[in-house]
């Protein structure tokens, strides 16, 4: 009655530690059945001819390994590199969808105020042309009895140079640890940026319409329904043009603004 | 009862199996976990139904069963680790005690096909179903006797749980966030803006992300196994209290069996645009003197929590 499903491709190995006696093999077939309620009740007991064994006998004798001795353990590549594979795991609902390529690009998240709780979504749509800047890291001390406690405050920028930039700021006792956190905040508040023409209309939009510096301006609206109802999130300042700033302010760089027309691709 | 951190968590991962080793006959989906010293409780599972269609969604129970290791139902031995003989038909819809099985759900079948008599059904709307996705054609000829039985769409697929203890990882230390800031003075004007247009960690993303390092280093798990361990939650909202969990109904408390994770989703396929079923974690609990119960069945408690949908 059920169709057999190929092997997934997520399927990976490890080296079983056979000294671990984790002997307790439970078997739970995901085809779950009906509407609430217990139909399963009268034809419940008598089907599973198997299985239950393994792990009923396996309490009592410990050690066994896993499957006795079958070769049908678990296992993983190197340990070291998973990080860094595309294999990504993720957890909610939107991040299945883009997975699934339902959801086929970035705007289409932002049309429809869809909250983005994890960062990898982000390197899914916008990958290769993310480029992350530590801003500032700061150290902020707190008086506590045996003198003061430092932790570092690091302000992360990225975007991709065609319309989306994230800032985030992440606090910690370790300077590497809060860069990764506020990369990950950084990425999570990706806003997509609004952009049109001051002066010459050649090529793709490139101007960011906004004063940069303060008295503080209306935030800039993109296009999109973005930003979230939540008022805190509003940005005085574009970030893309307050990154530019303060790159020209700190690294006495030619500011990046217009040097993006030409490459600006479309988006 | 154990306590919370001294137990070892086991973690379950989906793997796909041939047919012959997840089942001799039809039935539906449970976590066998026996209790070690309970003779009474040898063979015990752990049912857990959901509801698929759109509206609902949801419409969890789970359900526990419990067998000595003589009974009516299962063998004494342990099964065969090894196929077969004979492959034969791939399912059989008929138990060996007689009872016919239903062609969609696996349940039981009293009512047949009206025509043939050959076809069982549990419910009219498992006929209406099979009828239009082949029993149409089938129905008339004489000997259609068909073995292929075609996917109704209806149950989910079907995967093996393959189990592994969890290693610890170290705890990372809590940040707390209510630090007063003593700022360098560079600059100030500067920080103060970016401060106030930087994402900060929100209490939600704290969370989200704690869980997200625990499960980092399995990413692939969809079940976390421990009698009376404290779950991770995937959020700060909804969480259940004391007084929301009810007790068993024969006096006992019921604690923490299992959580299922929402990688679980991953593998069952249901996900659509619109509404379709999600969870964050569903965590389920179970008597915690896991009562007698003979050979009937008795409900537990399985609470679902949500990932928040506010950012």
């Amino acid at each position: 009655m059920k169709c057999r499903w190929k092997c997934l491709a997520m399927a990976f190995f490890r080296i079983k530690n056979q000294k671990r006696a984790s002997s307790l093999k439970k078997h739970q077939m995901a085809d779950d059945a009906g509407a609430a309620g217990g139909p399963g009740g009268p034809g419940g007991p008598g089907m599973e001819n198997r299985g239950g064994f393994r792990g009923g006998f396996g309490s009592g004798i410990r050690g066994r390994g896993r499957g006795g001795g079958l070769d049908r353990g678990r296992g993983h590549g190197a340990r070291g590199g998973k990080a860094e594979d595309k294999e990504w795991t993720l957890v909610t609902k939107l991040g299945r969808l883009v997975k699934d390529m339902k959801i086929k690009s970035l705007e289409k998240i932002y049309l429809f105020s869809l909250p983005i709780k994890e960062s990898e979504l982000i390197d899914f749509f916008l990958g290769a042309s993310l480029k992350e800047e530590v801003l500032k890291i700061m150290p902020v001390q707190k008086q506590t009895r045996a003198g003061q406690c430092t932790r570092f405050k690091a302000f992360v920028a990225m975007g991709d140079y065609n319309g989306h930039v994230g800032v985030g700021v992440k606090c910690s006792k370790e300077v590497a640890t809060a860069i990764r956190g506020a990369m990950i905040l950084a990425k999570l508040s990706t806003v997509l940026l609004r952009r049109g023409y001051w002066g010459n209309k050649i090529g793709k939009p490139h101007t960011v319409p906004c004063k940069p510096r303060p008295p503080l301006m209306p935030s800039l609206r993109p296009t999109a329904t973005w930003p979230p109802a939540s008022g805190r999130r509003l940005f005085t300042k574009s970030p893309y043009q307050e990154f530019t700033d303060h790159l020209v302010k700190t690294h006495t760089r030619v500011s990046v603004q217009r040097t993006q027309a030409p490459a600006v691709a479309t988006s | 009862m154990a306590a919370a951190g001294a137990r070892p968590v086991e973690l379950g991962f989906a793997e796909s199996a041939p047919a012959w080793r997840l089942r001799s006959e039809q039935f539906p989906s449970k976590v066998y976990a026996p209790l070690p010293g309970r003779a009474d409780a040898f063979h015990r599972g752990i049912f857990l139904f959901c509801c698929r269609e759109p509206p609902c969604c949801a419409g969890l129970r789970v359900f526990r069963n419990q067998l000595p290791r003589k009974n009516d139902f299962y063998s004494y031995e342990p099964p065969s680790e090894n196929p077969p003989p004979e492959t034969g038909e791939s399912v059989c819809l008929q138990l060996k005690s007689g009872a016919h099985l239903c062609r969609v759900c696996g349940c039981l079948g009293p009512k047949t096909c009206s025509r043939c008599h050959k076809a069982y059904y549990c419910s009219k709307e498992h006929q209406t179903l099979d009828w239009r996705l082949g029993h149409k054609q089938t129905c008339a000829q004489p000997d259609h006797f068909d073995h292929i039985i075609p996917d109704h769409n209806f149950l989910f697929p079907e995967f093996e749980i393959v189990i592994e203890t969890e290693e610890e990882i170290m705890p990372e230390v809590v940040e707390k966030e209510d630090y007063s800031e003593i700022t360098g003075s560079m600059g100030e004007a500067l920080e103060e803006e970016l401060d106030s247009m930087a994402k900060h960690e929100s209490r939600e993303d704290t969370i989200f992300q704690k869980f997200k390092t625990q499960i980092a280093l399995e990413p692939e798990q969809i079940l976390r196994y421990g009698r009376g361990i404290a779950p991770i939650w995937i959020s700060g909202e909804n969480i259940p209290q004391e007084k929301d969990i009810p007790d068993c109904p024969c006096g006992a408390k019921r604690i923490l069996e299992f959580q299922v994770m929402p990688q679980l989703l991953n593998y069952l396929k249901a996900d659509r645009l619109g509404k379709s079923i999600d969870w964050g974690i569903l965590a389920v609990f179970t008597c915690a003197e896991s009562c007698s119960l003979g050979t009937g069945y008795t409900e537990e408690f399985v609470w679902k929590q949500d990932v928040t949908d506010t950012p």
